[in-house]
């Protein structure tokens, strides 16, 4: 659309800003006519993202409290607003801002960032498309390139967020690695703590670049350990593993 | 690639809390559901184990939320390409939208917003339906939708915008009932007067939903509650003017005990059926209907 429609963009973008901005801004307002109703249209838009936001990160709001998690809801519309068309996509984007906000909050327990993420994670798994890539799939091959499925998510935490807290005490700090996947037949995510060289190895594989050998190569080197018949044993456990979880699908045809 | 089904009676709205209800259910009154394709598209898990029953049952027709044509941004074509092939997968006959705006430089707000009633709002209308029917391959009908306020200075009446998109993008009308009737309460005019002006060879499909009128008497198209005798006598004087077009139930928050939502369906069965009698169509004439 070209200069043509320039009052209808002006329009809508004073209706962006009034809905986005931490405070009313008058001069939207008074551009947009009716202040009374669009003051209303304001805050039905943002009752209606932030009642699906604490549906879908129930945990991450108890545990930041309303106050917080209100702070992180005004920074995420004032500077990284949501983008997804797709109205359960509005809670990965309130993630990417809300996570790394709320771990600055000295007033919000240090695992908060964490578990937004995490429950972000699980959110999009549970409904993620579990079909098999358009891409024509192979057998599973040291020499393949594999694919991993589309329900998963890998997440590097420093709270283990996905065991649930016994009696309020705090989560000890310590690196966690998870694979937090949903099989086509299931209707929930499962999690799984992976170790160091597993995680890494997953992540190599879903970047889609290396073989499984290149994969196990750069692995190995960047945690130095030696690639030796034990090291073999448990990563051909560990693959036939996920390949039966259906984490890993195949390979991608040369 | 499955069969376009015939669409006509009452349908209702397929949401997730009441999916089971529904899909279990043996209603004969309920002829056909629709979808909101963003809760479906790419989507798996639960949500495709819905669809796909929901499909073997029923006829489906889909309404989207977050095209609204209205908007001078051109959809992304990551939103438009799994759309299209989504509605032609599942035969879906014609793809309904709302005459709104939802964002703005790629920011959603996930809410329907009114489009300034201007000539040059018009053309931003008339060009995204155009686009989306070259894009999704498949007849465009365009939905009013309830405004609590005008966007800006207006040029004209919001029926006169109507139809003037209407007319320029040759596109079909979904007719919300409810939000005539909201529109009537809120801006001083009245409703019987405004369907009169509907070209009804355009009406491919209807909505009929509850509101919440506030304590300041204005009203909001909440779909909520339970349906007003209001709407009912509204719906009854719109399908004596169109005859059989399809009429959905719409029920999107306040799900209230699935026997209630059933009643109300099998009022709306008992109203299009007189109302489309003594409209003179006789059975299976549901415009736009496969």
């Amino acid at each position: 659309m070209g200069e043509g429609a320039d009052r209808v963009r002006a329009i809508e973008q004073a209706a962006v800003d009034l809905c986005l901005a931490p405070e009313r801004p008058q001069a939207r307002l008074q551009q947009l006519g009716d202040a009374r109703i669009w003051s209303l249209y304001r805050e039905m838009v943002r009752n209606r993202l932030r009642g699906e936001l604490k549906i879908a990160l129930k945990r991450a709001h108890q545990d930041a409290g309303e106050a917080a998690f209100e702070r992180a809801f005004v920074h995420h519309l004032a500077e990284a607003p949501p983008r997804s068309r797709f109205f359960h996509g509005i809670v990965g984007d309130f993630a990417r801002s809300a996570a790394p906000f709320l771990r600055e909050q000295t007033d919000v327990p240090a695992h908060v960032g964490d578990l937004l993420e995490y429950e972000a994670a699980v959110w999009a798994v549970g409904d993620l498309d579990d079909r098999a890539p358009a891409t024509e799939l192979e057998e599973f091959s040291f020499e393949g390139r594999p694919v991993l499925s589309h329900a998963t998510r890998l997440l590097q935490l420093q709270y283990p967020v996905h065991r649930k807290r016994e009696g309020g005490a705090p989560y000890e700090r310590g690196e966690v690695r998870l694979c937090v996947h949903r099989r086509p037949e299931d209707r929930r995510a499962r999690t799984w703590t992976l170790n160091p060289i597993t995680y890494d190895l997953l992540r190599c594989f879903e970047a889609g670049e290396a073989t499984v050998t290149e994969a196990v190569q750069r692995t190995a080197t960047a945690r130095k350990v030696a690639i030796d018949q034990p090291f073999l044993d448990g990563l051909c456990t560990v693959l036939a593993d996920f390949i039966e979880r259906g984490v890993i699908l195949g390979c991608r045809a040369p | 690639m499955a069969e376009t089904r015939k669409v006509d009676g009452i349908g209702i709205g397929l949401r997730y809390a009441m999916a089971e209800r529904t899909l279990a259910s043996d209603v004969p009154e309920i002829r056909w559901l629709e979808i909101h394709p963003e809760n479906y598209v790419q989507r798996g898990g639960r949500f495709r184990h819905v669809l796909e029953r929901a499909r073997e049952r029923f006829p489906l027709v889909t309404h989207g939320l977050t095209m609204g044509f209205g908007a001078v941004d051109r959809p992304e074509d990551s939103y438009v390409k799994p759309l299209r092939d989504f509605l032609h997968e599942n035969a879906i006959p014609w793809h309904s939208e709302h005459l709104c705006f939802s964002g703005d430089g790629g920011v959603m707000l996930h809410d329907l917003l009114p489009v300034p009633f201007t000539r040059e709002s018009v053309g931003v209308a008339v060009a995204r339906i155009r686009e989306a029917r070259d894009r999704l391959e498949l007849p465009i009908a365009l939905e009013n939708i309830s405004y609590y306020a005008d966007a800006g200075p207006a040029e004209m009446p919001e029926i006169d915008f109507l139809l003037e998109v209407l007319e320029q993008a040759d596109c079909k009308l979904l007719l919300d009932v409810n939000n005539v009737f909201v529109n009537s309460q809120n801006h001083g005019f009245d409703p019987r007067a405004y369907m009169d002006r509907i070209p009804v060879e355009r009406v491919v499909q209807i909505h009929v939903a509850g509101h919440q009128v506030r304590d300041d008497s204005l009203i909001i198209d909440t779909h909520g509650e339970p349906m007003r005798d209001e709407v009912y006598e509204l719906l009854d004087f719109t399908l004596r003017r169109t005859g059989p077009v399809p009429v959905l139930l719409e029920r999107d928050q306040n799900f209230p005990p699935f026997e209630e939502l059933v009643a109300e369906v099998k009022r709306l069965d008992r109203i299009y059926r007189e109302a489309t009698a003594a409209a003179g169509a006789e059975g299976d004439g549901a415009r736009g209907a496969a």
